[in-house]
């Protein structure tokens, strides 16, 4: 990357101004690599009290692997991640994280045991309690998808990190996890989530690119808000 | 988190119990293989039996531990309880010790099957079963390992893995050697160098793990 790209490229930082004191999360000069690819870099980010942030690209842009590295999960080829929150993020990947061979209940009873309860009011308003003593293998994709939102959306994490969290679930579903994430929001948290097509009120936008080849990886640019045709939930 | 795991793997150990059948089932398989090819010659299968029967139950473990992690890392889980869970350690090492927990009625079985199919007298069978249970921490642990490494790398991992098997063998000579005459020093060293490699296996099983 020659000084004029790389300049060009801290210009586009997703920052809001002037709220360094709420700051939840914040990613400076990150890298990202996936089989030996660079996909995503120089990408700065910060995240404060209140503020969503979307997440948005084609396949093979590094959405998720973005996602695995601000949760720690992927070490970055170059750069870092802080996380500047007490408890530990609330994080849900592409895999849901249930064991297919136990019921609802059971992997409920497993987060819980492991420190990871799920909020009463989210099992209620997700209704989990129609499928509660189902093995996780004879649920549809959707109805698995809403239990492991249940075990991520916990109120007491400031934090939420969300990879594509609006997949497989139908509108009332959508509607229901929006009002979710709006009291989250209202309640000082915040939230990064992918996604292709849906998107929140006020959410900024970081739209990702696909790296062409290996000279040219993955450029990154941050909005303030959405370009026209976003689909808002 | 401890209690979790351990939990959670005795639940799933009860509801797939047909897998720890399947391993049997592959003892009891390769340990006719071996009768059947030496079958002119029993004279010389009788004092082979243990030794055959030790190695075919440590690979039988490894067998039937094959798919220990898999279904923690290719769902997902593994990943959020390394992100939110209070002790991720503590859950990998409860399922560690519940995985030990389910394999001592196994390995007592093997042990009955080894001195049933190559005619082992009482006192070698009772041999038999304390030289398995002795050893077996260090036996789990190194399938859990392997486990593990094949998360990690795949078929590659499994390889690996392999070449860690001969770290079994101490336990397979004192075992052999118990079977003839019964020492308190083989006994000790036995069980020793079970306790320090369960302790190696069990953090490098974590450590992978927390990897994936």
């Amino acid at each position: 990357m020659t000084a004029i790209e790389r300049q060009a490229s801290s210009i586009d930082t997703v920052t809001r101004p002037g709220a360094g004191d709420a700051l939840l999360l914040r990613a400076e000069g990150l890298a990202l690599a996936r089989a030996d690819a660079l996909i995503i870099e120089d990408l700065d980010l910060e995240l404060h009290k209140g503020e969503s942030l979307h997440v948005r690209g084609p396949n093979g842009a590094g959405k998720s692997t973005l996602l695995e590295a601000l949760a720690g999960l992927h070490i970055p080829a170059a750069g870092s991640v802080e996380r500047l929150t007490q408890a530990p993020a609330g994080y849900l990947g592409h895999l849901n994280g249930l064991l297919p061979d136990l019921s609802t209940w059971e992997n409920l009873q497993l987060f819980a045991c492991c420190g990871l309860p799920a909020d009463t009011r989210t099992v209620e308003r997700l209704e989990l309690h129609a499928f509660i003593d189902k093995p996780i293998r004879s649920l549809s994709q959707g109805q698995a998808r809403r239990v492991a939102l249940a075990l991520a959306c916990r109120p007491d994490q400031a934090l939420w990190l969300l990879d594509e969290p609006f997949a497989g679930l139908d509108q009332a579903t959508v509607d229901g996890l929006a009002d979710l994430f709006t009291a989250h929001l209202q309640r000082g948290g915040g939230l990064v989530f992918s996604s292709h097509d849906r998107s929140l009120p006020r959410a900024r936008l970081l739209q990702l690119r696909p790296a062409v080849d290996q000279d040219q990886p993955g450029k990154h640019s941050a909005a303030a808000e959405h370009s026209e045709d976003d689909r808002r939930v | 988190m401890f209690s979790a795991g351990l939990r959670l793997e005795l639940r799933l150990r009860l509801r797939q119990g047909l897998s720890a059948l399947g391993a049997l089932g592959f003892l009891a398989v390769a340990l006719t293989a071996v009768g059947l090819t030496l079958g002119q010659y029993p004279e010389r299968l009788r004092p082979a039996g243990p030794a055959i029967g030790w190695a075919m139950t440590v690979l039988a473990l490894v067998y039937a531990n094959a798919d220990w992690w898999l279904d923690q890392v290719e769902s997902g889980l593994n990943q959020r309880l390394r992100v939110g869970a209070r002790d991720f350690a503590g859950f990998i090492f409860g399922r560690l010790f519940a995985g030990w927990l389910a394999a001592l009625p196994w390995l007592l079985v093997a042990a009955w099957l080894i001195a049933l199919f190559y005619s082992q007298p009482l006192p070698v069978a009772l041999a038999l079963a304390a030289g398995l249970l002795i050893a077996s921490p260090a036996l789990v642990g190194l399938s859990a390992f392997i486990a593990a490494l094949r998360v990690l790398m795949g078929s590659v991992g499994v390889l690996i893995g392999a070449a860690a098997l001969p770290l079994a063998l101490p336990f397979v000579m004192v075992g052999v050697g118990l079977t003839e005459t019964l020492s308190l020093a083989a006994l000790g060293l036995s069980l020793g160098l079970s306790l320090l490699q369960t302790v190696v296996f069990a953090q490098t099983t974590r450590w992978i793990l927390s990897l994936v």
